[in-house]
């Protein structure tokens, strides 16, 4: 093998090696995620829960409670600067909601919080559900990419030697 | 005659390392200690039994610590397999061991062999009302090393060193043979001889040493990591280094994720590494390339630099580059401690596979064997050892990466299983085992090659 040939044969195989390495990770990451507690915990007012880890991976909202909530999910920023000044800045924002279920898709890794507003004048008890699956976008599309550009550049550089091939024969 | 003595000297070796493997077994079982409690119902002589029952238990040739807690006088026999046949069978009493007359005391029983045994305790009070006897609690712990796995590892590796020092012995013989033989005939030679025999003056043009250096680790690499050596060590590190489970889900100990799946990484690196190091040195010998590399203006030093340099930045390129992919995919800062603490480990339990694979190799001279005997040593090791012993690589690890753990962040990482901070030494000699072998063997090993390895 030439070594031209053989550095984007490299290339090839990092890329499967990455795509291998996503399909696992659909699993070894956690698929859910509970905040809070539907039968008891019922509270009222602002309350933010611990932070998490987020892929961008699809994940499903599960919101229940037992009056109309709002909850938000923030990323890093957001949270830092809400816990700095109270300023709101949700990458998901769910309002006047009481019970329901979505579907999202994260864009980006990192830390993440969930924000709930609870009525003031009531004890609400809520409980948030995300299950993630799918699997990792940024992994995926990377290592489509690389495989890509392997497949492109072995065949590239074939050609080139083909080429030369012939063009060495037509000379003698 | 040559070819004899290297077989019966990789046998013993062989030997060798399955005595020491199993020693090592040895000795980290006996860091395991076993107790157990029991009441015992405690008999009366004449009191005629139905059915006799005995609690039977299964003791390793150890150390056995029995406290006897009595409100009375007792005797306490201690039945092995036969005497507990014989007292349910027959009623028989023939006890390996017996206290008698006991009040609550400490006592220390030598377990002869493996296998089960059992308690008896009688009342010295012949009364059979059952009010007036007593109770007994016994409390064993069994400790120290299991004799018969000692005897038996300390036998295989004398019958190791036997086989291989024999074939040693016998070629000292030969050779002093040879060169009373050779100074014979020198005798017969005329005595303005010794000017004949000396060594013409050869002026080769030997090229500079940085660049025989440079030219051989190239050789080395095109040699070495041909298609498909790099491409396989490149899949096994990326499916290794980045398919640990996320244990844990806040950012804020999101470092603790590069703990999980470590020992993963350290099964194939084991492998890996000592494959690729074992094809290199011990390959080459045995395949005749080292002979005729030799034959040219080629240093031993610069041969055996050059494979140790060539294929140890390899392989550390590649786990540090894949490693380092972990920053982005575990959401961490690029100036995360924790991240460069854990690549410092790495290296250095890569550094320890990589000395003592070329160890092995240089002293079989055989590459499977080489292999073999390094990953099933490393293999074994590492399976043996316990998750934060520091006999393992991922105890070390652990070790090391819990301390810096609590010494940056103030806690200790939940997937760790420590429950309190490793103390600083635990640390320095996590982190200063695996230099100080290392260093040991690297040292060995070149002395070895340059100075005494004979090549075929």
């Amino acid at each position: 093998m030439k070594r031209n040939t053989r550095i984007f044969f490299v290339v090839f195989l990092i890329g499967l090696s990455l795509l291998i390495v996503t399909v696992i990770r659909t699993n070894s990451a956690p698929a859910v995620l509970s905040f809070g507690n539907e039968e008891e915990g019922a509270t009222s007012g602002w309350v933010m829960y611990p932070d998490f880890l987020m892929f961008p991976r699809d994940f499903r909202v599960d919101i229940r409670a037992n009056n109309t909530v709002n909850v938000y999910i923030l990323d890093e920023d957001a949270a830092k600067q809400w816990n700095a000044d109270r300023t709101l800045d949700a990458t998901w924002s769910y309002e006047e909601i009481e019970q329901g279920v979505f579907n999202e898709q994260a864009n980006s890794r990192g830390g993440y919080a969930v924000l709930v507003y609870l009525p003031a004048d009531s004890a609400t008890a809520i409980k948030v559900t995300l299950t993630f699956s799918g699997f990792e976008k940024d992994l995926l599309a990377a290592s489509l990419a690389i495989i890509a550009v392997g497949i492109i550049a072995i065949g590239v550089s074939s050609l080139i030697s083909r080429k030369k091939r012939l063009e060495t024969k037509l000379v003698a | 005659m040559r070819s004899k003595t290297q077989l019966l000297t990789s046998i013993g070796i062989i030997f060798l390392v399955i005595g020491v493997s199993f020693l090592v077994g040895t000795a980290y079982r006996s860091s395991v200690t076993y107790g157990a409690s029991l009441s015992l119902g405690t008999l009366s002589y004449n009191q005629t039994s139905e059915y006799r029952n005995v609690m039977v238990y299964a003791f390793s040739p150890r150390d056995l610590s029995l406290e006897i807690t009595t409100n009375a006088t007792v005797d306490v026999y201690l039945l092995d397999s036969e005497g507990i046949n014989l007292w349910r069978s027959e009623g028989t009493i023939k006890p390996i061991w017996a206290a008698k007359d006991t009040e609550s005391q400490t006592f220390l029983i030598h377990i002869p062999s493996r296998g089960n045994y059992g308690f008896l305790s009688f009342t010295t009070n012949n009364s059979t009302d059952t009010s007036t006897l007593s109770s007994t609690s016994l409390s064993m712990k069994l400790s120290g090393y299991e004799r018969d796995l000692l005897w038996f590892s300390l036998a295989i590796i004398a019958v190791g060193s036997a086989i291989t020092a024999i074939p040693k012995i016998m070629l000292l013989k030969g050779n002093r043979k040879l060169i009373s033989a050779q100074r014979k005939n020198l005798g017969l030679l005329p005595k303005d001889a010794s000017s004949i025999l000396q060594q013409p003056k050869v002026n080769l043009n030997q090229p500079k040493l940085p660049s025989q250096l440079r030219k051989l680790l190239a050789w080395e690499l095109e040699e070495y990591l041909a298609f498909p050596l790099l491409e396989v060590v490149i899949i096994i590190a990326v499916c290794t280094v980045l398919t640990p489970a996320i244990v844990e889900t806040s950012p804020a100990l999101s470092y603790s994720n590069l703990l999980s799946g470590i020992q993963t990484v350290f099964l194939f690196l084991i492998f890996v590494a000592g494959a690729l190091f074992c094809h290199s040195y011990a390959g080459s010998i045995s395949k005749g390339e080292t002979k005729l590399i030799l034959s040219y203006p080629v240093q031993r030093s610069h041969l055996f630099l050059s494979k140790f340099i060539a294929l140890f930045t390899v392989l550390f390129a590649v786990y540090a580059g894949v490693f380092a992919l972990q920053i982005y995919l575990l959401a961490l800062t690029p100036f995360e401690p924790l991240f460069y603490a854990s690549l410092l480990f790495i290296t250095f339990q890569l550094l320890l596979v990589c000395a003592i694979s070329t160890a092995l190799s240089v002293i079989t001279k055989n590459e499977m064997l080489s292999i073999l005997v390094s990953a099933l040593l490393l293999f074994g090791i590492e399976n043996i050892a316990a998750r934060i012993s520091l006999v393992s690589f991922t105890g070390r690890f652990t070790t090391g990466f819990a301390f810096v753990s609590q010494q940056v962040h103030g806690v200790l990482p939940p997937s760790a299983g420590f429950s309190a901070a490793p103390t600083t030494g635990d640390a320095l000699l996590s982190l200063f085992v695996a230099v100080g072998i290392s260093a040991f063997l690297f040292v060995f090993s070149y002395v070895y090659y340059t100075r005494k390895m004979e090549i075929d």
